[in-house]
């Protein structure tokens, strides 16, 4: 299909390029050397990659749509929409927590971590309301959104961006499955932004000289944390084709297979390395469950639309 | 044979208890017959509307749309309910309250009936019914009309234009049937349903053309409109 590309290219690859020349302007030369700006740049260039997605996927209206009725627009307001808007208020608040992480000193640099982890799983928890929501829904929203935060916090430096793009391209399939393409598209291109991110990020370590490492806890865990927890209780809450819990949860909690080599990537004698050994945990996990859809999308026989008992229904119909 | 006349007596009183009472059954049963007759045949009084009760199992909504500009696909919603307002002599044009379930789409696959009731499309999670109110009518033909009302899809309300013919009246063991036909055209995009039309460019129409097959059941004489 001739219009797939470029459609492809608009929803995806354009979010994920724009994305990556944010990130480049501060993981490679100067600015590389400011870790504040190095944190807040990269998470909100994360962001921006799903945000842009979304507003190409959707319509850039669609993310002030919850809150104005836009004149001769018929579009209807839809509760998802507030994954947009969450993403793009995220990609400030994500730059607002690193500033204030490096400027508050490392005592209270982790104590501004956790405040505004609790801070923003509150705010999903009340602004980001799906269809179905009942207060046990959102409590569990906002708790999903702490243990993404957390588990992202497991993942060391660089590593943080590559199991991003891991759980990102296994949760693209399970909305497709779910009858979400969308979300799927807007999924891909996160992928390929958080895929683009850390190879500049990993670049710009080499070719910048007294380059700031990265720090995966803080702002970066942060905004990565929040998307995955936001992406899969949309998921969930929109999927049509009954994907089990386990699957959805499951691809949330892929950076936690990192923890599985944890003992290697510590002995491990190189940075590199270690980094390799915590992604290889996680793509082990995102692997596995790939695997295991795939066994069960092959598995489960065509269902068939249950018929009548009656054979009167079929005749004279419904019989009072 | 010295009770022969006894005999005689008795056979023929028997036969003449039997037939009296033969009798009585048989005019029994006329009247019995006769008292089930007018549900059963009956027509309402002439300008009466009757209401029509929609039968799910022989209404149905079909749709039809354009495929990657190619060819024409079609689609069906199985559970559609509601009620039909209608005088059986078609002294008056039916008023439609239609009420079609998003969660019944059916094209024959369960991967596009999940994508169709998935945000993309009819967004079934936030939008579960597609409704039909009528409000206004013009006479084409016999049992023809042109029928004017709100349609409500994906939470946007819109009027539309529907052409309607009534099918016909039929007579079942459970009373009387009427169906309605009823055909019309609308643009996605009117409802949000833009998925399709534009990215991917041209992988599904614009323009959904929407048959609607009605069925119901005749429950009652109602007051004649005015």
């Amino acid at each position: 299909m001739n219009a797939l590309m470029p459609y492809l290219l608009n929803a995806v690859f354009v979010p994920a390029l724009v994305a990556g020349v944010f990130a480049l302007i501060v993981a490679v030369g100067p600015l590389r050397r400011k870790p504040a700006l190095l944190e807040a740049g990269l998470a909100s260039a994360f962001c921006l990659a799903f945000t842009l997605s979304f507003a190409r996927e959707v319509d850039a209206w669609g993310l002030v749509r919850n809150f104005f009725a836009i004149e001769g627009e018929s579009a209807p307001i839809e509760r998802w929409h507030r994954i947009g808007l969450a993403a793009l208020l995220l990609m400030g608040a994500s730059a607002l927590i690193a500033f204030a992480r490096f400027a508050a000193g490392q005592w209270w640099a982790r104590a501004i971590t956790i405040a505004s982890a609790l801070i923003v799983s509150i705010f999903v928890g009340v602004f980001v309301v799906f269809p179905g929501a009942t207060m046990w829904t959102q409590l569990a929203q906002s708790a999903l959104v702490l243990a993404c935060i957390a588990t992202v916090s497991t993942c060391t430096r660089i590593a943080v961006l590559w199991i991003a793009c891991l759980v990102f391209a296994c949760l693209a399939p399970l909305a497709v499955l779910g009858g979400f393409a969308s979300l799927a598209v807007m999924c891909a291109a996160t992928c390929s932004g958080a895929l683009i991110i850390a190879t500049v990020v990993s670049a710009g370590a080499r070719w910048t000289r007294d380059a700031a490492p990265l720090d995966s806890v803080g702002a970066l865990a942060v905004a990565i944390g929040t998307m995955i927890a936001l992406v899969t209780s949309c998921g969930i809450a929109y999927d049509t084709a009954a994907i089990p819990l386990w699957a959805w949860l499951t691809a949330a909690m892929i950076p936690l297979g990192g923890c599985a080599f944890l003992s290697r990537a510590n002995a491990a004698s190189t940075r590199t390395r270690a980094t390799l050994w915590v992604v290889l945990g996680s793509t082990v996990l995102a692997l596995a469950l790939l695997g295991a859809m795939l066994l069960r999308e092959t598995a489960t026989p065509p269902a068939r639309e249950p018929t009548s008992g009656d054979p009167m229904d079929g005749i004279f119909g419904r019989a009072e | 044979m010295k009770h022969a006349p006894v005999l005689v007596a008795t056979i023929a009183l028997t036969s003449w208890l039997a037939t009296l009472a033969h009798a009585r059954v048989t005019s029994s049963l006329i009247q019995d017959s006769k008292s089930v007759a007018p549900a059963a045949t009956t027509a309402p009084a002439a300008s009466a509307d009757s209401a029509i009760t929609l039968d799910p199992v022989h209404s149905m909504a079909m749709f039809r749309i354009q495929h990657l500009g190619a060819g024409y696909f079609w689609g069906r919603f199985n559970e559609v309910s509601g009620s039909v307002t209608w005088p059986l002599d078609d002294s008056a044009a039916p008023i439609f309250d239609v009420v079609v379930q998003v969660n019944k789409v059916d094209t024959g696959n369960e991967r596009l009936d999940g994508n169709l009731q998935g945000p993309n499309f009819f967004n079934q999670a936030e939008f579960p019914t597609i409704t039909f109110k009528s409000s206004s009518a013009k006479k084409l033909g016999e049992r023809h009309y042109t029928v004017t009302g709100d349609l409500t899809m994906r939470g946007v309300t819109k009027s539309v234009e529907v052409d309607c013919i009534v099918a016909g009246v039929g007579t079942t063991p459970n009373g009387q049937k009427a169906g309605f036909e009823c055909t019309f055209t609308v643009l996605r995009a009117d409802y949000g349903m833009k998925w399709g039309i534009e990215a991917p460019k041209g992988a599904l129409g614009n323009e959904v053309k929407m048959i609607i097959a009605l069925e119901g059941d005749v429950a009652q004489a109602v007051a004649p409109a005015k």
